[in-house]
């Protein structure tokens, strides 16, 4: 038996030392990489949870509408991969929202929903056992509720991020964005160019410029083209917003912009 | 026996081979400069990755309006002393001439009856010449970038930026790790923390250090 040992011990000796050995072939580039400093070894992008723009609106005094929300029961309509991915967004978006807005019963609705799909796509992180456990145990708690799914989110992010899964990230983040500018957006009775809301919505259109620029970085073959230019002719109009003087936005552009988010969320959902 | 030993070969070489994705997937685990926190929540844009030295990195964060910021990069010591600046990249739009077309328009004598009218050699008797002006503009937009802090040119005394944005926007981190054994890869965490100003609801709000 000490034998085998001795002989397993070598083996791994020697692909440990092939990985080595190809690890720094790949450091000597990043030291080549390093005089271009327009070249980064690493680059991330990050953008920020739903969460954040529904705490906004929460503190602006809003009302939660269930109406808004993708029925929880939709969710064995999503077969394919890509599918799965966009409403893993959407639902972890609805989450978030409920969350906000202290919505125990739906919290928990919506946290099994998108645990259910995490489970499809294969994330074991930030949607596991121990956090339902959490969740069952604080359900009257919406402090802590928000402290776990919130967790959750961001476990769940950087899981997929750290596993470098191609196309995962883009999606699910396309999910949660639309989702998120859809509601704020409804949950808007009338346009004002000062509302705090309204502005919020403008400023969403750093976020699809982030989620555009994780597409790019993708391997063309992994890519959804059909997708990516929804989301650009999204961005044209949000890039008419730059030349405005006076106000951040005018009515037309908020209209323009809210009217192809509903189309695509639309599309996302159905 | 030889069962065995393949059996403990294919599963050590298989955990040789993930080993570096795993290692990248703990830095999230770590908690560096722990001092720094401050009553911040770290969970939205954070991020965590496994450097060598030598390496430079950059991380794209967005900030909204109406929130304060608390931006830092901390990396395990073994790396040594990891230079980090926070940009502003600033985008402005300037619009100028891109040509002007004159064009004469020319208009003719009609008669009572809408028919053009014509002089004695047989060419239509002018009535009106207007030059008309066109200008076309074009708008050219320019992104620059503006450091706003810099580790290793810092005036403030505090080992964190702090930063309250007046409009919302996106902002880079760049760092770079010194030279050094390029075997001796470790943790550089950028820890991006953020409060929203004046609000009363969710005083508990999640902070990093708790469970």
């Amino acid at each position: 038996m000490k034998k085998l040992w001795f002989v397993a011990f070598l083996l791994i000796s020697f692909f440990y030392s092939c990985n080595t050995t190809e690890e720094n072939k790949e450091q000597q580039n990043n030291i080549i990489i390093e005089e271009d400093e327009t070249v980064p070894s690493l680059t991330t992008i990050k953008v920020p949870s739903p969460v954040e723009l529904y705490m906004f609106m929460y503190n602006a005094g809003l009302k939660f509408e269930k109406t808004l929300l993708n029925p929880a029961d939709r969710s064995s309509k999503y077969v394919t991969t890509y599918k799965k991915s966009l409403n893993f967004g959407i639902y972890a978006s609805d989450l978030a929202y409920c969350t906000v807005f202290k919505q125990n019963k739906e919290t928990f609705s919506y946290f099994s929903t998108t645990k259910k799909l995490a489970d499809d796509l294969g994330l074991t992180e930030g949607f596991d056992e121990a956090i339902v456990k959490r969740i069952d145990q604080n359900i009257s708690n919406s402090d802590s509720l928000y402290k776990i799914t919130n967790d959750s989110y961001s476990n769940a992010t950087s899981f997929i991020e750290q596993q470098g899964q191609g196309a995962l990230l883009p999606l699910m983040l396309t999910g949660a964005w639309i989702e998120s500018v859809n509601i704020a957006s409804k949950s808007i009775k009338t346009f004002s160019a000062d509302d705090e809301i309204v502005l919020l919505i403008a400023d969403q259109q750093f976020l699809l410029e982030s989620i555009l620029e994780m597409f790019e970085s993708i391997p063309e073959e992994d890519n959804f083209p059909e997708l990516v230019d929804k989301l650009k002719d999204i961005q044209q109009s949000f890039d008419k917003l730059y030349d405005n003087a006076d106000v951040r936005i005018t009515q037309k552009q908020y209209d323009e912009i809210v009217t192809k988010v509903k189309i695509l969320r639309a599309e996302i959902v159905g | 026996m030889k069962k065995e030993l393949m059996l403990i070969t294919v599963c050590l070489f298989l955990a040789s081979c993930i080993f570096p994705t795993l290692a990248s997937a703990q830095c999230n685990k770590k908690k560096y400069c722990a001092e720094n926190f401050g009553d911040y929540d770290y969970n939205s844009q954070s991020s965590f990755a496994s450097l060598a030295p030598g390496d430079t990195s950059r991380a794209n964060v967005v900030l909204y309006a109406n929130q304060t910021y608390r931006i830092f990069v901390c990396a395990d010591p073994s790396l040594g002393d990891v230079k980090y600046q926070v940009i502003l990249p600033e985008r402005k739009t300037s619009r100028r001439i891109d040509q002007i077309k004159k064009d004469t328009v020319v208009t003719y004598k009609t008669d009572e009856y809408g028919e053009y009218m014509y002089d004695d050699l047989g060419n239509m008797v002018v009535q009106s010449k207007t030059v008309v002006v066109d200008t076309t503009w074009i708008t050219e937009r320019f992104t620059f970038e503006k450091v706003l802090y810099d580790n290793k040119n810092n005036k403030s005394g505090k080992p964190y930026f702090e930063y309250a944005p007046k409009k919302s926007g996106r902002l880079q981190v760049k760092i770079q790790v010194p030279g050094g054994d390029p075997e001796n890869q470790s943790c550089v965490n950028i820890y991006v923390g953020r409060k929203v100003i004046g609000s009363k609801n969710f005083q508990k709000q999640a902070r990093y250090n708790e469970n």
